[in-house]
This record gives C-alpha cells, structure tokens and sequence, in this order.
C-alpha cells in the first residue's frame, strides 16, 4: 500500500498542528460557532446528537495492521473502545472529546493516517473496490489512480468551499463492487483495442433525497489528463452548482438543469484550455505511485495441493465449508483466497467492531495476509491475500471473536447507518431495525436459502446506509414526530446500476420484520428455480405482485 | 511548529489608496478602461468581456459568505488565462481562507482587521496541487 514520504508526512503534521491552533482559538472564543464549523468539519469531526464524532479516513479503503492496532488503542484511550466502519469504507469514533481531537489527529498521524476532509463542501475520500489488485475481473488496478485522486484532492486550494460534498469513486474491474455510478464523478478505467488504460468518465450520480445514475462526460480519457479534467469538472461546479438551497446544490443537480450535454460543454471548454498544462500526469508520476501496488510476496505454491488440503478440510466440517463458500472469493494467484470478515453478528451494531476485535483482526492481518487489510462499503473487513491451507485457522481464530458469521452477501449482512441512536440528522433509528431483522432471519440455511441479498436500511433521506441500491431498502421517516419506516425494492449498485422503487405507504418499526417476512415469502413462492435471485424475479415481474403481497390487493 | 508559515511574509502590501472601484456593469459603460478596480461578484456573466478584464489594474472579488466559494474558482480562472495585476479578496471570509486564497494568486484581503487575524493563523508549507506560488503540482517536483 501507499507509504508517505517525507513530504506527505509534513503535510499531514502540519495539519495537525494547524487544528490544534484553530480548536484553541475555538476554545478560547475567538473563533464562533458559525466559523469553527468549516474548519472541524474539513478535519472530520461532526458535533452529534450525544457527542462529537470523528471520522478518520482510510483511502480508498486500504489499512495495515499497524494503522489498525493505532485506531484500536485510540478508541481505547480517547473514546468508548469501538470504532465503526462507515459506508464510505471511513473508520468513526462516536465519543471523543472536541478538547482530544488534536491528539488523536497527531496519534494518527504518526501512522500515515488523518481525518483530512471527511465531511464538509470539499472533496471527500475517493472509494473503489474492495478487491483492488486481487480480483479475477480486474481489468485496472485501480489504486493507483485513487492515490493520485486523494494527493491531488488534499487541501486543494480551490475546492474547499463547494456548494455541497463531492464524492469520486473509481472501478476498474468488470463488476462494479463500489457503487461508482452513484456517485458525484465516477472513473471507470477500462483498457483500449490497442491495450492502453483509458479512462471513463461520469457525473451527477448520488443517493440522498434525489437518487440518480450518472451520466456520460466522457469516455477514451488518458490517465494522463486526469486531473486536468477533474479540475475542470469541479471548477464548472463550483462556479455554477446551487449554493441557495442545499437539498439542490450537489452536482447532480446541476448536471440536470444544464443538461448534461451543455454541462460536458462548459468542462471541455475549461479542459481545452488546461489539457497538457502542467498538472497533467506524467508516466513517471503515474508509475512512481503504482510502485506501492505491487503484488506482496506471494509463495510459490502448489495450487492443487492447497485446494486439496481446503477441500478435505471442509469436507469434514460442514459450518467452516460454509464459511469458506460464502466469505470467501477466487483470487488472481494460485492457492490464495480473498476473506470477507461480516461484522454483522447478530447484536452488534453494523459495522461496528471492538478495540480488542481490531487488535485480534490486526493480528491475524500479519500472520495470514501480509499486514493489510480493506474496509468495505458493506461495512465489512477484508483479507485480500490468504492462503488457502491457512483459512482453517484463520476461521477458528475468527469464531473466537465472534468475527466469523458465514453471511457475506445475505441477507443479515445488511448495511445500515448509525441512525437516530447517533446522527443528529436521522429522521428514525436504523440500528434496532437492523437487529430485529437478524434475530428474526438468523437462521443461515433460510438465508443461503433466499440467496444472495442485499439489505440496506437509512435513518433519514440522505442515505448513508444506501437503501435506494439495496434490492431491499429501508429509509426512516418522520411521521408527526413518529418514527416510520418506508420500504423500497430492486435497487442494484453492481453494473445495471438502478434506483429502487418504493413499495407504499410507511410501516411502523414493529411491522418491519413482518413486512419482509411476506416480501420474502412471496419472493421464494415466485421464483422459477431455485438458482433465480430476489433482485432477478423483481426484475422479471416488478414491483406490483409485491406490493399486493404485502399490503392485499386493492 | 517552525515548519509553518505564518502569513504575514508573504502578505505583500496592503491594497493601495486610489484607483476608482466599479461594479462589472459600470466598468462596461465606461468603455472598458484598464485603469480602474473592477468589482466581480460569483455570478457575475463575465461573458465576452474576459480578454480585457485581464488588461484592467485591479480586481476585488466579493464573497457574499465564507461559505460561498465561487471566488476561489474565479480568481484561479483569472490567473489562468493570464491576468497579472492585483487581485483582492472582499467580504465576509475568515481568516484560515488566506492561506489558500494566497495559492490562488490574491494577493491582499480589503479587510485590515481581517488581514491581522490572517497573518496569526498557520496553515501547511508543503501542497500537492499546481498554484500561483508553486506552479508545478508536487508530482512533478517529486520526479525531477
């Protein structure tokens, strides 16, 4: 992964040292409330419902062990002892003192981390695949380019006052695994009849209030003129984006009102004047930066030798076999498999985990993958780099932290925001939906059953827990001061990417597991064979049959 | 704490006394003269008339609010396409904004109180991004 050099860590301490300066002031009264505002939040700390909350960022996912262990001992000492993994593959902690915070930032930074622009108008952690440089349909090793993206987006001078958030995501593999085309740019990276990477570029997707695909700006870009055209996008949006109204001031908005063929107008226009300049990417820029991606020292293994001892082993214990068939994946290097760790057991939180979780999981990181690890946008963990005769093991040692529940892509792997029990903005709690939901669906041989699912529940309209692309979605609402509960269907952030639809009037909290039970039902009586998929009969037969299911016909 | 640069070396003067300020429409209506403070405000339709307002003396750009951020853009785009006379920063900022308005290429605040409290605040020496004060994004000055 990406080491900082001595530059990047004289950026990242000077920072640190520039928010201990602006919190003193803050705290001395010379700076107000209004003021402060911006500047925290470009440093990742929101005020809360019950208290502050940080959020640090790990680019593009990617984490060593080291980094982890540095994360869980901050928890320990600074907040509650648990950290939370976010939709936007961020780490959070829900209770540090706003007096801690510049500690905490220069703790971080001592392991190459920060909190740089996590929230605020500015352009906020760039995401991609989980399995970056591992996976079988990977046509772009995307990691690089999102390295180059956070380099250039860090403290850039003219894009931190934007009229709203901006979001870059970036997929070079032949499944979208990130969600790109919900969001505000998407960069697919894709290679040309002559082999050569090229980039395609998107914009104007995003969830929140107003769920939109992106549209087309431009394909056959050369990584070369990346940031180049970036700039351009974000220059066209910061001069012209809605700053009235902030329900319509992301850029999906005005990708619409312009249209989007006046909008790609205006970014050529400013590209045509920047292209070539100064800022576009040499190869030696672009290589320097891959370097950090290279392959880890993978053993020479005896492929048929490793898949023998896997296969013996799962033929003798039928709970690790499932475990292996549904949280883990082929890999690019013979005898090694990519390891999903859910933290969706039953009775946690979503995407929370234990300092003592992370100190165990940063463990066994080092043993078994070479020290790294990814966070997901399912709010999950990733060991990208396992060997097959070692995930025995590493599955004994992760039941032992309750870290080894077999239900990655089911239904109880759902995600979910933190909610009314956190988020100041939450319309509805979205936590104790989530565990009514487990509790009532646990049984894994029901949720292979049903196959693969996505559940995704948010507490208010601004999505973070994605219900528009769940093939089930969840959303809060505030009904007369009542918490309520909208449900949608057939939304897909993989490829065919699309927006769900709502099924009807709201349901209160209690109804929830019920109204997915008959959804569920419905589904499994419909299906033309066992192979077709909830997401597939919907697509086949649409939302009316569903509808009436739940709520009779009319 | 060393490593920090403080604003106030590369503060330069404050903006000078003289020279008429007038809004874009004002300017239009006199001819377009190059002698004069042209006032922009973020969404002003510059139009046709960028080429000479590189030419004017001086330009102020107002900020409505600290938040509303079209001036950074604005000012970045006039330096761009070539205007090299002063460029001045107006309105309701704060001061940690100077730091980055200066790589923007203003080169003063209207305020003086505001230019005060702008010179006590730190912000980081290094930057990735291609600016007026360092014109080579860092990739660049890393390979060479």
């Amino acid at each position: 992964m990406y080491q900082y050099d001595d530059i990047d860590q004289r950026i990242v301490d000077d920072r640190v040292a520039q928010f201990r300066e602006q919190t003193q002031r803050y705290l001395a009264g010379d700076l107000s409330d209004a003021e402060f505002l911006p500047l925290r939040l470009q440093n990742g700390l929101y005020v809360q419902r019950l208290a502050p909350m940080l959020r640090i960022a790990v680019p593009y996912g990617l984490i060593s062990s080291r980094q982890l262990r540095a994360i869980a001992d901050i928890s320990r000492n600074y907040d509650k002892g648990y950290g939370h993994i976010s939709t936007r593959q961020n780490i959070q902690l829900n209770w540090p003192r706003l007096e801690d915070v510049p500690d905490i930032l220069a703790e971080l930074a001592a392991v190459q981390m920060h909190a740089i622009q996590t929230s605020g108008n500015c352009v906020r952690n760039t995401t991609t695949d989980q399995f970056a440089g591992v996976a079988h349909d990977e046509v772009v090793d995307p990691r690089p380019y999102c390295e180059l993206i956070r380099q250039w987006s860090t403290l850039h001078p003219e894009f931190a006052f934007l009229p709203r958030k901006f979001k870059i995501a970036v997929n070079g593999a032949e499944t979208d695994r990130a969600a790109t085309r919900f969001h505000d740019v998407a960069i697919e990276l894709y290679r040309n009849s002559d082999e050569q990477v090229r980039l395609r570029v998107l914009a104007g997707g995003g969830l929140g209030r107003t769920p939109m695909v992106a549209s087309l700006l431009r394909e056959d870009l050369p990584p070369e003129e990346m940031i180049n055209y970036l700039e351009a996008v974000l220059r066209i949006y910061n001069l012209h984006g809605r700053r009235d109204n902030k329900y319509k001031a992301r850029i999906k908005i005005l990708v619409k009102a312009m249209g989007v063929d006046a909008f790609r107008e205006a970014v050529e226009e400013e590209w045509r004047r920047s292209r070539s300049s100064e800022n576009t990417l040499t190869q030696d820029a672009i290589d320097a930066v891959a370097r950090h991606f290279v392959a880890p020292p993978y053993a020479e293994l005896d492929a048929d030798a490793e898949e023998a001892f896997l296969a013996a082993a799962t033929e003798r214990d039928p709970i690790f076999a499932a475990w292996v068939a549904r949280n883990t994946r082929a890999h690019r290097q013979g005898g090694y498999r990519a390891v999903t760790i859910t933290l969706k057991a039953t009775g946690q939180a979503p995407g929370d985990i234990s300092a003592g979780q992370m100190d165990a999981v940063a463990e066994l990181a080092d043993r078994f993958s070479f020290g790294e690890l990814r966070t997901t946008h399912e709010q999950n963990l990733v060991l990208a780099d396992v060997r097959q005769s070692d995930l025995l093991e590493l599955w004994k040692a992760l039941q032992g932290l309750n870290l080894a529940v077999s239900n990655a892509g089911h239904l109880s792997d759902l995600i979910c925001c933190p909610g009314g029990d956190f988020c100041s903005l939450a319309n509805a709690k979205s936590i104790p939906v989530a565990q009514a939901l487990q509790e009532r669906f646990e049984a894994l041989d029901y949720q292979y059953d049903l196959g693969p699912l996505q559940l995704n529940i948010s507490g208010c309209m601004n999505a973070c827990g994605h219900h528009h692309v769940g093939h089930i979605g969840i959303l809060g609402v505030d009904k007369k001061g009542q918490e309520f509960y909208q449900v949608c269907l057939g939304g897909s952030q993989n490829g065919n990417a699309r927006v769900a639809q709502i099924l009807g009037p709201s349901f209160s909290r209690s109804e929830l597991p019920d109204v997915i039970a008959r959804l569920l039902e419905y589904y499994v009586a419909e299906r033309a064979e066992e192979s077709e998929t909830f997401l597939q009969v919907f697509e086949r037969i649409g939302l009316t049959p569903f509808k009436e299911a739940v709520y009779g016909s009319a | 704490m060393d490593r920090l640069e403080r604003s106030d070396r590369a503060m330069g003067e404050y903006p000078s006394e003289g020279g008429a300020t007038c809004s874009l429409e004002e300017w239009r209506l006199m001819g377009r003269p190059m002698a004069m403070t042209v006032l922009l405000n973020g969404d002003d339709d510059i139009g046709e008339d960028l080429d000479a307002l590189l030419r004017v003396d001086r330009i102020t750009i107002a900020f409505p609010a600290f938040t509303d951020g079209r001036g950074f853009s604005l000012g970045r785009r006039l330096r761009l396409r070539g205007f090299h006379g002063e460029l001045i920063a107006s309105g309701e900022l704060l001061p940690d904004q100077w730091a980055y308005l200066k790589r923007l290429g203003f080169t003063a605040l209207e305020s003086e109180s505001l230019t005060e409290r702008a010179e006590l605040c730190l912000s980081p020496k290094d930057s990735y991004q291609a600016d007026a004060l360092s014109p080579l994004p860092l990739f660049r000055r890393r390979i060479n």
